[in-house]
């Protein structure tokens, strides 16, 4: 290598960790305005582990076959959606507010990369589904003997699931933000196709009993694939044959929908996003 | 703050942007050079927030030729986006951040910020750093605005609107230290749609309407140019405008019984008026009459109307 080179090659690496670090900053930035903003945190934390609670008190008995309580089937079912909202709703809501308040015009005019700001979006929801999947998995333990994965392959699932479920829902909810007109309305936009998918995805309703064509459909979104990936960590073993359609939680199935979810979602998010600046081949950007 | 060099900041020539409807910019030209305070004025829809994010590259010309800080702001890069600053209202979100968060963060984006306590000194915020953003008056809040634009040590500022809904008291701290930073060979480029703030402010005015300079001068210019004087009086009751004689030209009424007449010769027509006042049977009906330069205020109703009567034909 010559000088020349030597010299580019740590210009880049310069720029590489200016990125990194100023990531890790806007990370850092969003954890404190999240913490800050009380109502953001009790509301996000609250409803998951007031209807897990919910859930447990009311139907006390097991789920056919199994002897699987409610509160322990829920619980792997909130953990998967609370990891799922973190970026689905969370994240694509406060990016919709950003968009419209300005706030992502005034980095657009900055030396801020986009880069940086998007990666402390992404730590920021990882960070929140680190926090509801403590506090959810920390009810269930203590209320409903929610059994603690012990076995190394259960923790390798854990790790896998819920690495490529934040990945999908924070890459998802990059793509999406841009879809609201207004900040205000970002909420109302992203809940209820949420909540239609808790619905059909195992999560509110044991996923056996739901009709064959509509677990089809849902075996087209992510929440279908963490969710019975969490179930297959935290429940026993006895309840996949019993309980899963077809005896199986089909992990490898799972494994291949979430990441392919990843990718398609991360192209998405990089044609959505566009820091506030026009782009020189779409004209039609709405005034920020 | 880091060396100037003589040639313009900003050239912008014949610059097009159209969202149809009429709306957009026909063919802007605009020159700033160097610790000048420039104001694009103009009603709202004119086109000022597009010619800026232009300028500032987070907008896509159509056509034309445009220099920033000899740069293509069409490719700005983050090297380009760390010589200028923009003065941007605060969105909500910051609300829970403390002023001296705000700084820090926004100053570890670029690479050579002022040193902090030379932001903090300049916009008077010492007393308010751990104040949060949420519990700031409106006045202090666009003082952390101000701060927030400058703390990269911008060649060049933008500001949009800076003193909107803010107190006259506060307005004038803002002017002054707007002043300071052009005094310090800072280039600023405001939009504003106050003609106190320009007369204030700008060394120079563009006065944008429809997408198009209508006028664009020295601001001292604006009102020297129409070359004529005011005649403003008060008519005292039961006196109608309509009682006026004709000979006098045709009145502007300024409120119910407020009226001026704008002329070239302001001799003649006052005395016009004063011998048909002192024909009136119950005495003269005239109070308070002024004769003046017209106000920067007329200049710019006048570059409106002109404009107006201009583009009706076509509409």
């Amino acid at each position: 290598m010559n000088q020349h080179t030597n010299e580019l090659h740590s210009v880049r690496q310069q720029r590489g960790t200016a990125v990194v670090s100023l990531g890790l900053l806007r990370a850092k930035l969003e954890l404190i305005a999240l913490l800050r903003s009380k109502d953001a945190v009790i509301f996000t934390l609250a409803l998951p582990v007031m209807l897990l609670l919910l859930f447990g008190a009311i139907f006390s008995d097991t789920l056919d076959g199994t002897d699987v309580t409610v509160g322990q089937w829920f619980t792997p079912g909130i953990i998967a959606a609370s990891v799922l909202s973190a970026g689905f709703v969370n994240l694509a809501t406060s990016m919709a507010m950003e968009r419209h308040d300005g706030t992502l015009r005034r980095l657009a005019l900055t030396p801020l990369p986009a880069a940086s700001y998007l990666l402390g979006k992404v730590l920021m929801t990882f960070a929140l589904a680190v926090g509801m999947t403590v506090v959810l998995l920390t009810v269930g333990v203590a209320a409903f003997d929610v059994a603690f994965p012990s076995s190394r392959s259960d923790l390798a699932t854990f790790g896998w699931v819920f690495l490529l479920g934040v990945a999908a829902a924070a890459v998802f909810g990059i793509a999406l933000s841009s879809l609201p007109h207004s900040g205000k309305s970002a909420a109302v936009v992203f809940t209820p196709p949420f909540l239609f998918l808790q619905f059909i995805s195992g999560v509110f309703i044991e996923f056996n009993s739901i009709p064959p064509w509509l677990r089809a459909f849902a075996g087209f979104f992510p929440l279908r694939w963490l969710a019975a990936g969490m179930r297959s960590v935290f429940l026993p073993d006895q309840f996949e044959a019993a309980a899963e359609p077809g005896g199986s939680y089909e992990l490898a199935t799972g494994a291949g929908v979430l990441g392919l979810w990843v990718i398609v979602g991360f192209a998405l998010a990089v044609r959505a996003f566009h820091f506030g600046r026009e782009r020189p081949n779409s004209r039609s950007v709405r005034h920020a | 703050m880091s060396g100037r060099n003589s040639s313009p900041i900003i050239t912008a020539t014949a610059v097009t942007r159209s969202y149809g409807q009429g709306r957009g910019l026909a063919g802007v030209d605009l020159t700033v050079e160097a610790a000048e305070i420039v104001a694009i004025l103009g009603p709202n829809g004119a086109g000022k927030t597009t010619l800026v994010e232009i300028l500032e590259g987070l907008r896509y010309r159509d056509d034309g030729h445009v220099q920033v800080l000899g740069q293509d702001p069409e490719h700005a890069d983050r090297h380009f986006r760390s010589r200028i600053g923009a003065v941007l209202q605060l969105g909500t979100e910051t609300d829970e951040f403390t002023v001296s968060e705000m700084l820090r963060a926004h100053s570890a984006y670029y690479p050579a910020p002022l040193p902090m306590s030379e932001v903090v000194d300049l916009l008077d915020l010492a007393e308010l750093l751990d104040q949060r953003v949420s519990r700031l008056s409106g006045g202090q809040r666009r003082r952390l605005d101000i701060a927030l634009g400058i703390v990269g040590d911008p060649e060049l500022l933008f500001l949009d609107e800076p003193t909107t809904g803010l107190d006259p008291e506060v307005r004038r701290t803002i002017w002054r230290l707007i002043r300071r930073l052009a005094d310090n060979g800072t280039t600023v480029v405001l939009t504003t749609h106050y003609l106190d703030e320009v007369e204030h402010l700008a060394d120079r005015t563009i006065v944008l309407i429809a997408g198009a300079v209508v006028w664009e001068g020295p601001t001292s210019g604006l009102t020297d140019d129409s070359g004529h004087s005011v005649v403003k009086f008060r008519l005292r009751p039961p006196t109608a405008i309509s009682d006026l004689p004709p000979c006098l030209g045709q009145p502007k009424a300024l409120s119910n019984n407020l009226v001026s007449f704008e002329t070239n010769e302001p001799g003649p027509l006052v005395a016009e008026l004063m011998a048909w006042a002192n024909e009136q049977p119950d005495g003269a009906p005239i109070e308070q009459l002024q004769i003046g330069r017209p106000s920067l205020e007329d200049a710019y109703l006048n570059l409106l109307q002109t404009a107006h009567t201009e583009s009706e034909p076509r509409a």
